[in-house]
């Protein structure tokens, strides 16, 4: 029997309000994610990539349609319960790094490990040091961001993501604040995670190249997908 | 353009508008407030001491040398009527009278006058009804005031018996004849109401009989003379609010007064006048301590205004970036900051204005008005010096304030607009100036800096001291107050840290999640942290050192008091006297020595326990007998042993014991020294030293019976050898011995009945109730004799009360500066929040709990308040030990330790509530908000 999706979104409609008007997002978007895939999501600005990735990461409510992550239905869940499933179960990786500029590297990665509060202050900070360790950071554990390249903040707040050894890690354009090279190092480190620890990873990305390291890449075009590649080739369709 | 543009910015930040507009309000409210009672109390001024003083402006009288003492009223008033000034006019005879009525008799104060004509005062009736006729019994009626009423046990309907005489005449050049007895008329009355006074009698209390100045004047056979005429001038003259000023008109209508009754056939008291030049200086010094405040809590708004317009600012950099692009200069810019605070400016300082003229208006005017015991006049609207000395320091704090945001605003670089990663670089305009020498203000800043203190110290002090210039005195005295308060509070602001740390620890243990958030946030957030700090340290300094100041006081109140005056009772002989508003206007001058009649008849009250006559000092010189030192001293004289009127504590020897004060008594040529004479000649205890007498040639040998660093209120007995120096020490002798050494023997031998005594310090007997006794030898002395007597527990009750009242004011203006420092915190803590988006939606984003930001934020806030809290109070309670020590080790008295119960207490739980409050409204929409919302907005 085939293992079930780990994210499961259902003929999902999602709507913004625009002053007095209704402005569709998605309109009937089903996708399903296999535990251990690394899917990546693309499209024009305004095509519902971002909201998708959102609804995936559970940080959004899906207007109609169903959602389950790691078997949770999400669309049942309070703010507080959403929360922490985000906490144990997701990892998120910002466009903007969203790193801590009071806090070092080290704090950044031990900051979710407090919040959860499952692991004492010995076992946090081994963790967290042995999770920059495998994203190249062991010598910078006591910098802060501000004294941190784009490429090394963003390796620390893939360290940060992985902190509570979540089984989803959502990104959001990781690449778009870093130059080619620097990218290519990040996707890198992404995909070696993914297949490595086999956490599964959603990602959004305007580039094409950034989008090559997925298995396979959702294409969205005004709230509905309209192309999936995938390597070998998947295709989905969207319910209107 | 630039308004709407600047109208649209703070309409899109309402909560940071709102913010700047209400600490205005509240500042400027409480300065103009504060400005227009210290105008209101100058005008109300002569009302109120009308009370104490008497409700009128001019005493007219004979003089005491004049033969005939009494003076006709017709032909007086007619005159001074006619003078332009003058209001009113009215016959009195005011004199000290024996009072006996069943079983009870006492000398009370006495006024008759003439209710028709006389409105000077108001007599509040308690029982019976306000008639000075005659009756069908055939007396005349009396109002008795309620304090004798009491003492004598007088009821309405009673008949009392008053003894009076008349005046006599003091032959010129010499003093009163002492001895030989008076004529006394006596008559009766009916009493047919008890009340109480304000402003009839002259004095404050309600001690004293009024009766009808007809009757009183057919019953003595005074034949229509009276004693005095007292007169009015027109309100008018008062309606200045420089009391100064007032008097001074005041003092033209007196000269008329006097032309208009022709050369020296009368005497004049002027004691309203009088109590309001006098008392002018107080406002001086209260309108210095208003400025203080005034300055101190503006200056924290004026920190709250600048924070909230720089994150205005640089929230508005890429716009402004974009007008750069499109040409505007950047004087421009500048200026939009500037139409900005001036819009806030102009709302906020309006309204304060407005609320602080309505709480003066409606609130303290009503209050004065009724104290002074009259109608609040033509007490005007708007309080011009209030109103302009607190647009001045608003505008002032103001334009300090927007300085750093406008020209940051002006430095905008069109880069931002473009590319913000790049603008933070150095451009190569900037690059230009590192190789362009320009003048650095900073350098002559500093030499300004540097010149403060030497011009301070050669000119300003010494011109406004050596002047008497009150307002530059008072200037100055603040204004090293207010430095010393701030410079305290910026030495002390290092121990913050340690106090954050402190806090840091307890929240570590109680919310350990929290904590580690908090820890980070606090110890690391430099800039922002470190101006709400300040803001709350200065804010809390000064109340904490005022109310410490206050508590110290009273604490040491009694030791001091105890220590310095040395007996429970002081009893200081008549002084050389000016013309007094009391009872006897013109009495002549006396050497400050008692007359010995009267020294033996005080002595002869039962209710003392012992008595001791101190003499007045006679200047000699000590030497050691061989030519090696000399110096300047003063002798004193005491008749008995010191110790049972001395306090225990007011004496202490160091050499030689108690027995010492009986043995320069009982043995002629002993003697008493202080310690730092005692160092200064190098002799102790059974050492001779050479006293010089009065005349050629005089000298006595004296024995030292002893060695004393203090014996309380007889005179300097310092260890401090500049005291040594300037002749200030003291030489405590005998009585016999001082009449010796004080007697010329080229005038033959000295006379034993020379009157000496400037001083007799008493005790009260066993049983005997001390409040009680000085009320009586108040009444038997204070008037008829012009005694001075000094009651060391009623002095220190005095200002135990005053301190109470001080203690009150206190809390106004701490509850004030705290307000505003509450404002300053909201601002900071809102504006930290709002700044910190990002953080709180990725925290949220990734799973943080409500209730843990909401935690990480109130611990935060309440640990830099009350870290910044408990530093500023740390500040200013030693800064106020260290003062009070100075000050007890430069008086050489003990220092008690004590703490404000209320003020700082108050202080600490209004700061944390304030944060707590501030930081629960500053998140509250933060905590609503999805991570997701808060993100796309950022």
């Amino acid at each position: 029997m085939a293992e079930p999706p780990i994210i499961r979104v259902d003929n999902v409609h999602k709507s913004y309000l625009m002053g007095k008007e209704a402005v569709p997002a998605l309109r009937g978007v089903s996708l399903h994610v296999a535990r251990g895939e690394m899917v990546c999501l693309m499209g024009p600005s305004g095509s519902g990539k971002t909201t998708l990735l959102n609804i995936v990461g559970g940080l959004d409510d899906p207007g109609r349609g169903h959602v389950e992550l790691d078997g949770h239905d999400v669309v049942a869940m309070g703010e507080e319960a959403l929360a922490r499933l985000r906490l144990e179960r997701v990892g998120f990786v910002f466009q903007t790094f969203n790193l801590l500029n009071n806090f070092t590297a080290l704090e950044n990665v031990e900051a979710p490990i407090v919040l959860l509060k499952r692991l004492g202050r010995r076992q946090r900070r081994d963790r967290a040091l042995e999770l920059l360790a495998s994203v190249g950071l062991a010598d910078r554990v006591h910098h802060y961001p501000s004294e941190l390249s784009g490429g090394q903040q963003q390796r620390v707040a893939i360290a940060r993501a992985l902190a509570n050894d979540p089984t989803i890690v959502i990104g959001d354009e990781m690449t778009g604040d870093l130059d080619s090279e620097t990218g290519f190092e990040i996707m890198s480190l992404v995909r070696d995670l993914n297949q490595r620890a086999g956490k599964t990873v959603v990602y959004v990305t305007h580039d094409p190249r950034m989008a090559a390291f997925a298995d396979y890449s959702v294409h969205l075009l005004d709230g509905v997908i309209v192309e999936s590649q995938a390597d070998p080739v998947r295709t989905l369709t969207s319910v209107p | 353009m630039t308004l709407t543009y600047v109208v649209r910015n703070l309409r899109r930040r309402k909560v940071r508008s709102l913010l700047m507009v209400l600490a205005l309000v509240v500042g400027v409210g409480a300065l103009v407030a504060l400005n227009a009672t210290v105008d209101s109390y100058r005008r109300f001024y002569a009302g109120s001491v009308s009370g104490e003083v008497g409700a009128f402006d001019l005493v007219i009288a004979r003089p005491d040398t004049a033969v005939e003492r009494m003076l006709r009223p017709d032909e007086v008033l007619r005159a001074v009527r006619a003078v332009d000034g003058v209001a009113a006019a009215a016959p009195r005879i005011h004199a000290i009278v024996s009072v006996r009525t069943a079983g009870k008799r006492g000398d009370k104060p006495f006024v008759a006058l003439d209710l028709e004509r006389d409105r000077f005062g108001s007599l509040e009736v308690l029982d019976g009804h306000l008639d000075l006729d005659e009756g069908p019994d055939g007396l005349p009626g009396a109002v008795v005031l309620q304090a004798t009423a009491d003492v004598l046990g007088i009821g309405v309907g009673d008949v009392i018996e008053v003894r009076y005489a008349a005046p006599v005449p003091r032959p010129a050049g010499k003093p009163a004849a002492e001895g030989g007895s008076q004529r006394r008329s006596r008559a009766s009355w009916v009493v047919r109401a008890i009340a109480t006074q304000r402003g009839v009698t002259g004095q404050e209390g309600n001690e004293g009989i009024v009766v009808g100045l007809a009757a009183a004047q057919e019953r003595f056979d005074l034949d229509g003379f009276a004693e005095r005429v007292v007169v009015d001038f027109d309100r008018a003259l008062y309606d200045s609010s420089d009391p100064q000023r007032s008097a001074y008109a005041g003092r033209e209508v007196a000269y008329r007064v006097r032309r208009a009754l022709g050369g020296d056939d009368y005497t004049y008291l002027m004691p309203r006048p009088r109590a309001v030049i006098d008392g002018a200086n107080q406002f001086i010094f209260f309108q210095s301590l208003v400025a203080m405040y005034g300055l101190l809590s503006l200056g924290v708004v004026g920190l709250l205004i600048r924070t909230l317009i720089m994150t205005n600012v640089q929230e508005q950099t890429r716009d402004m970036a974009v007008l750069r692009i499109l040409g505007a200069p950047r004087r421009h810019l500048f200026n939009l900051v500037v139409a900005e605070v001036l819009v806030v400016g102009t709302v906020g300082v309006g309204l304060g204005i407005v609320g602080g003229q309505l709480v003066n208006n409606y609130v303290v005017v009503p209050f004065l008005a009724e104290r002074a015991g009259g109608g609040q006049g033509d007490a005007p609207l708007v309080s011009a010096s209030a109103v302009l000395l607190s647009v001045l320091v608003a505008g002032v704090v103001l334009a300090i304030s927007t300085l750093a945001p406008a020209r940051r605003a002006a430095g905008t670089k069109v880069t931002h607009a473009i590319n913000p990663g790049l603008a933070q670089g150095m451009g190569l305009d900037e690059l230009s100036k590192l190789r362009e020498r320009r003048t650095d203000l900073r350098i002559t800043g500093t030499g300004l800096v540097v010149l403060v203190y030497p011009a301070l110290l050669f000119f300003a002090f010494p011109l406004a001291f050596d002047f008497g210039v009150l307002w530059v005195m008072a200037g100055l005295i603040f204004a090293a107050l207010l430095a010393m308060i701030v410079g305290a509070a910026l030495v002390f602001f290092l121990v913050i840290l340690p106090m954050e740390r402190g806090l840091l620890w307890v929240i570590d243990r109680v919310l350990p999640r929290a904590g580690f958030f908090v820890r980070r946030t606090v110890l690391r957030g430099k800039e922002r942290n470190t101006l709400i700090s300040l803001m709350i340290v200065v804010s809390a300094t000064l109340p904490a050192f005022l109310s410490t100041s206050l508590a110290l006081e009273v604490a040491n109140t009694e030791t001091d008091r105890r220590l310095l005056g040395g007996s429970p009772l002081r009893i200081f002989a008549p002084a050389l006297q000016r013309a007094e508003r009391g009872f006897r206007p013109g009495m002549a001058p006396s050497e400050g020595v008692y007359p010995n009649r009267l020294l033996a008849e005080l002595r002869a009250n039962p209710g003392f326990g012992a008595t001791v006559a101190v003499s007045r000092g006679q200047a000699s010189r000590v030497r050691d007998g061989v030519g090696l030192r000399d110096i300047t001293v003063t002798v004193v004289g005491v008749d008995a042993d010191l110790r049972p009127v001395l306090y225990p504590e007011a004496l202490e020897l160091t050499q030689g014991d108690g027995t010492a004060l009986e043995r320069i008594v009982r043995e002629p040529d002993t003697a008493i020294i202080g310690v730092g004479l005692a160092t200064y000649l190098d002799r102790g205890v059974g050492d001779s030293v050479v006293l010089e007498g009065a005349g050629r040639d005089h000298t006595r040998t004296v024995t030292i019976a002893g060695v004393a660093r203090r014996v309380g209120g007889t005179g300097e007995f310092s260890a401090k050898q500049t005291r040594v120096w300037t002749g200030a020490s003291t030489v405590l002798v005998g009585m016999d011995t001082f009449r010796l050494l004080a007697h010329d023997p080229a005038l033959g031998a000295p006379d034993p009945d020379a009157r000496v005594v400037r001083l007799v310090m008493a005790a009260a007997a066993p049983g005997m109730d001390e409040a009680e006794l000085t009320s009586d030898l108040r009444l038997a002395y204070a008037t008829e004799h012009s005694l001075r007597i000094n009651s060391t527990p009623e002095i220190i009750a005095t200002i135990r009360e005053e301190a109470r009242t001080g203690q009150l004011f206190l809390i106004v203006l701490t509850a004030l500066t705290s307000v505003l420092a509450v404002f300053g915190v909201f601002a900071v803590i809102y504006v930290s929040i709002y700044g910190r988006r990002a953080e709180i939606g990725m925290l949220k984003a990734i799973g943080s709990p409500g209730r843990h930001l909401l935690q990480v934020f109130v611990s935060e806030a309440m640990v830099m308040t009350l870290s910044a809290t408990l530093t500023g109070v740390t500040a200013g309670v030693v800064l106020s030990y260290v003062l009070r020590v100075s000050q007890s080790f430069q008086m050489e008295t003990p220092t008690l330790f004590a703490f404000d119960p209320i003020v700082v207490p108050a202080m600490l739980v209004f700061m944390i509530l304030s944060s707590l409050v501030s930081a629960l409204i500053a998140t509250q929409s933060f905590r609503r908000q999805r991570a997701i919302d808060i993100l796309r907005s950022l």
